[in-house]
């Protein structure tokens, strides 16, 4: 039987199909193996070193940007590498494609379509999908494969049901088969030494290896601790794993021998010794980790990737933490000079770490609850629908709840905000929503603030992110907004030329008040710095008529604040000058407001005459003003205006109507 | 039909010589005008009421603090106009005529194309479940590509040879340019760019029907001299025989404006929709090419070109690039509401410049 192993771009999608691979050669010795992936890409290096042959076809991810250029392009190597799949197939001829998902194994399969259609390949397509959430090109050719395996129920939705199996996540053999003790031995580690294992999946990743050696210091002040650093070999123009990690290893004092505490390793052949030592494991994510962790029966604190295709991860992390044999640290926007990045806060993983590892009932217990987590023997069950299909029977369908409850938030930004103020309102304000709940709905705040489009139609991301900070309550990120605020690096000149200004437009700047920080409601002296700034100094005219705005509301009667909204009734913008006025209807306490307002009493635009007629009323409820100063000045008001209110007094009175029948039916039901 | 009719009475029945009147064309234009204005006035009133009874009512946009003035209007108002155009043709206009089909075809494909839009958002009650802006261009475009086609390729409009690719501006006798097969992206453009400044256009009840017919105006005299032998030679016009037919056109276009305004003016019982605005936008769009004054628009149309241009310095520049407005809101009509300014005096305000953006217009068939 010849095979054909396509599937590509990261680990968990090259280590399913080397598993499956592995276990079918030990049991059928005459199978023959091709596998197709992506030049560049991790499968180059570990297929070869696995023993089996391979070959590159060319493929891109789908753009979700939506841009016709990047689609252009994405049709440009699909097709390409299609072409280079149907010569592939031509040539190689394979009895059973197996294809584990990722942008890589399109290609082939769209191939094998084209190829099927004209009758010139018999091939049988088995498509495994590892993460609980598909990935559009995966949702894509579910449509073509014979038999669906997936690794996760929830999964199972996007295919279609009659074709589907749950079949779980191939844990390598050797995973399976070590143990504890073999492994410390193995490793050189001391048995009373508590071990925590933290890496960042099959590249690696940059946050947790940042965050962690900044953690180190107070890490070491336990002195039953062995860390292990996985720091992975990511090496590309923007962070090279290995050096920069040894950089700040160096920067933050720690040299010399280290290795009765902390050791790092840039890769580890035998990771399953380091799961089997671990009693703690930092990791990502990913199905795979996740499985591995799980079948180890080790307690893990997780950090989800943000980027990661729907937000899989989190979702993948929150399970486990539901199940209670993990927990989830989010990664944070930050302010850095002008952009904004993410990190791991350093103290909050030194927490997680500490308390864990201080506290043995709890990380048992979250062990065992970790070892319980239904795991299948994956392979054998993979292996049997492969069999099946090889000898065309039709294994049973899946018995699933059709359709799933989908616990997951939307992917567009918008749509996002919608369902988490729909939820805010159910539950009455995010003070009732559980701290789970809560902290992962301020985790999609930071990964929104962090994108670098401020309003990506239809993705409002950065915008969403703003929003999403102000109704959720999220205070810990009040300086994020003042900086975002009172930033002032210029855009490029281009933009600058057009109209633009600063870095982050003006529209979220103002949103960064009328949504942020007025509903925050805090009222710190940075707060009120940065308004009185944005009042006197953005030349924005929406900024400084929502500072304006937030100020009034905000802040009671206040001499400086006053004064900078007096200045503001010269402003050029009548949306200014209307806010301003508002406001110090509301707040003003001077007594000589009175000739301030009188400019405005023969105004050209009406508005500013009614907005000073308000503002007078409201001066004379709050008794600032005396009342015979006020009736001595209103013959001096123009009373014409451009602009009235029509009156329908049908649709008035059959409104009224329909109120009552509403008001007499709710009273009959109840 | 009645030209048929008429021409056959005139040619067997003695008596009836005073027939030859349908060969007139300020004749038939002036009646026909008059047939549509009276036709979108009888039915108005059940049409109305029968797209009330059927549930097809506004779905006006929510703008945040803008007051709501809509008195539940009924859309769809434009089906009543086309079909008052329609009718009106049928009966005055010289139907196997070119210029007539292919202003049929305009007024037809994109009040269908608006009827559509129409419909999508009426039937999912959200304004924005409408045509999706690609959807609707390349809809647009489909039908402006074939008739740039039909009017580039010679020998289908009997149009005086080499005239069909030739670019005219306002203000020069000559032929500033020969475009050859370039004509025909610019045609494309320029009815999708017409057609759909007008639909930006109509926001408030009356703001864009006037303008319209202004506009329709004065391409109907500017077809009526290039139509006239001897008018076009004494103007220095290029003669195009049967042009004609497109000042019927535009004059029933005019006229079943009028009739639409009837029912359209402030507090208005129904709005066009984008059936009419867009029917109304493609024919625009297509009678400026047809009577070769496309930059003449920027001119009569400069009411329509302010809003477009307003409306896409704000989206596209402003809101989508740069993170900012120029304007309070866009198109300009709903700046000044922001501003204060009541719906009627900008809409009469907006009259009064069409109104003399139409005799600027005008004073170009002689200021050349």
């Amino acid at each position: 039987m010849k095979y054909l192993l396509t599937g590509g771009g990261t680990g968990g999608h090259v280590y399913p199909a080397l598993a499956i691979a592995d276990e079918i050669r030990r049991r059928h010795q005459d199978a023959r193996f091709l596998y197709v992936g992506m030049r560049s890409k991790l499968e180059s290096r570990i297929v070869p070193a696995r023993g089996y042959a391979i070959r590159f076809v060319q493929s891109r991810p789908y753009p979700r940007s939506g841009s016709p250029l990047a689609l252009a392009c994405f049709v440009a190597y699909l097709t390409l590498g299609v072409l280079q799949g149907m010569l592939i197939l031509f040539r190689y001829r394979p009895g059973l494609i197996i294809a584990t998902g990722g942008y890589g194994s399109a290609p082939v399969l769209f191939a094998h379509a084209i190829l099927t259609k004209i009758g010139l390949s018999r091939a049988r397509v088995f498509v495994y999908e590892p993460n609980a959430y598909p990935g559009l090109l995966n949702q894509a050719v579910g449509r073509i494969a014979h038999r669906i395996g997936v690794a996760f129920e929830r999964a199972g939705r996007w295919f279609d049901m009659k074709r589907v199996a749950v079949v779980g996540y191939p844990v390598r053999r050797e995973v399976l088969e070590t143990d504890s003790q073999q492994a410390r031995q193995a490793m050189g580690i001391p048995p009373d030494r508590k071990v925590v294992l933290a890496f960042g999946g099959s590249t690696g990743s940059r946050i947790i290896n940042e965050a962690l050696v900044r953690a180190l210091p107070r890490l070491r002040q336990r002195d039953d601790l062995l860390i292990l650093h996985v720091t992975g070999r990511y090496a590309g123009p923007d962070y090279d794993a290995v050096r920069d990690t040894a950089v700040r290893l160096q920067d933050a004092g720690i040299s010399g021998d280290t290795s009765s505490w902390y050791r790092s390793y840039d890769y580890l052949d035998q990771i399953e010794f380091a799961y089997r030592a671990a009693d703690l494991v930092l990791c990502r994510g990913g199905a795979g980790t996740l499985t591995e962790v799980t079948v180890c029966g080790l307690p893990a604190l997780i950090v989800p990737l943000p980027t990661a295709a729907e937000d899989h991860q989190a979702m993948n992390a929150r399970e486990l933490e539901r199940q209670g044999a993990a927990r989830v640290l989010y990664q944070r926007a930050y302010w850095d000079d002008g952009r904004i990045d993410t990190c791991l806060p350093a103290d909050e993983l030194a927490d997680a770490i500490l308390e864990l590892v201080a506290d043995d009932q709890q990380r048992q217990r979250m062990a065992r609850r970790s070892a319980s987590l239904p795991v299948k023997d994956s392979l054998g069950l993979i292996l049997r629908e492969l069999e099946s299909l090889a000898s065309s029977h039709r294994p049973p369908p899946l018995d699933l709840e059709y359709p799933l409850p989908d616990q997951g938030l939307p992917a567009d930004p918008n749509a996002l905000l919608r369902v988490v103020r729909e939820r805010l309102a159910e539950v009455g304000g995010p003070a009732n929503l559980e701290p789970s709940e809560l902290r992962y709905l301020c985790y999609q705040a930071d990964r929104l603030l962090v994108s670098q489009e401020w309003y990506e139609i239809p993705l409002g991301r950065r915008n969403v992110g703003v929003k999403l900070v102000g109704c959720l309550d999220y205070t810990a990120h009040l300086s994020l907004l003042v900086s975002l605020l009172t930033d002032r690096h210029p855009v490029s000149w281009v933009k600058r030329l057009a109209g633009g200004d600063y870095r982050h437009g003006g529209l979220l700047r103002r949103n960064v008040i009328e949504l942020g920080l007025v509903p925050l409601g805090v009222t710190t002296a940075t707060v009120r710095k940065a308004l009185l700034q944005a009042l006197q100094t953005d030349p924005y005219y929406e900024v400084r008529a929502a500072a304006a705005q937030a100020l009034g509301s905000l802040w009671g009667p206040d001499r400086g604040v006053e004064r900078v909204l007096i200045q503001a009734l010269d402003d050029s913008s009548p949306a200014v000058v209307k806010q301003a006025l508002q406001a110090l209807g509301r707040t003003g306490t001077s007594p000589d407001l009175l000739p301030r307002l009188r400019r405005f009493f023969l105004a050209e635009h009406w508005p500013y005459r009614l907005h000073v007629v308000e503002a007078l009323t409201r001066l004379l409820e709050r008794e600032v003003l005396n009342s015979e100063d006020v009736q001595l000045q209103l013959d001096d008001i123009l009373p014409t205006s451009s602009f009235f209110t029509p009156e329908f007094p049908l649709n008035e009175k059959l409104r009224r109507l329909a109120e009552m029948t509403q008001t007499r039916i709710a009273r009959h039901e109840s | 039909m009645i030209y048929y009719l008429g021409t056959y009475l005139y040619d067997h029945v003695a008596w009836m010589s005073f027939m030859r009147l349908v060969h007139s064309i300020s004749f038939r234009a002036i009646a026909g005008a008059i047939t549509a204005l009276m036709l979108t006035i009888l039915w108005g009133g059940r049409v109305v009421l029968f797209l009330y009874r059927h549930g097809q009512r506004d779905m006006p946009r929510d703008y945040i603090n803008l007051p709501a003035t809509s008195n539940q209007a009924k859309t769809y108002g434009g089906a009543l106009m086309v079909a008052s155009i329609l009718a009106s043709v049928f009966l005055w206009g010289k139907l196997h005529s070119p210029f007539t089909l292919i202003c049929l075809g305009a007024i037809i494909w994109f009040a269908l194309l608006g009827g559509l839009d129409d419909y999508l958002k009426v039937r999912h009650g959200n304004s924005l479940a409408g045509l999706s802006e690609s959807a609707k261009l390349v809809l647009q475009s489909t039908f402006a590509l074939v008739f740039a086609l039909v009017y580039v390729i010679e020998g289908i409009l009997p149009l005086p040879p080499g005239l069909a690719t030739e670019l005219y501006v306002p203000f020069l006798k000559t032929p500033v340019a020969d475009l050859q097969w370039l004509y025909i992206p610019f045609v494309v453009f320029t009815v999708v760019a017409i057609a759909n400044s007008v639909n930006l256009a109509d926001g408030l009840d009356g703001l864009a029907v006037v303008p319209v017919s202004f506009v329709i105006g004065v391409y109907g005299v500017f077809a009526y001299v290039s139509s006239h032998a001897r008018i076009s030679e004494f103007l220095i016009f290029p003669f195009v025989p049967g042009v004609g037919e497109v000042v019927i056109v535009c004059s029933i276009v005019f006229g079943a404006c009028l009739g639409f305004l009837w029912f359209n003016c402030y507090p208005a019982n129904v709005i066009m929709g984008d059936t009419g605005s867009m029917a109304l936008g493609g024919l625009l769009g297509t009678v400026a090419v047809l009577v070769k004054q496309e930059f003449l628009f920027l001119i009569v149309g400069g009411v329509f070109v302010g809003e477009a241009v307003s409306s896409l310095v704000q989206d596209k520049i402003g809101v989508r690039w740069l993170g900012r407005r120029f304007f309070e809101r866009a198109p300009f009509h709903d700046h000044y509401r922001m501003r204060g300014l009541a719906d009627t005096k900008i809409v009469v305000r907006v009259w009064i410049v069409a109104g003399i953006l139409a005799l600027f217009g005008l004073a170009t068939l002689k200021i050349r």
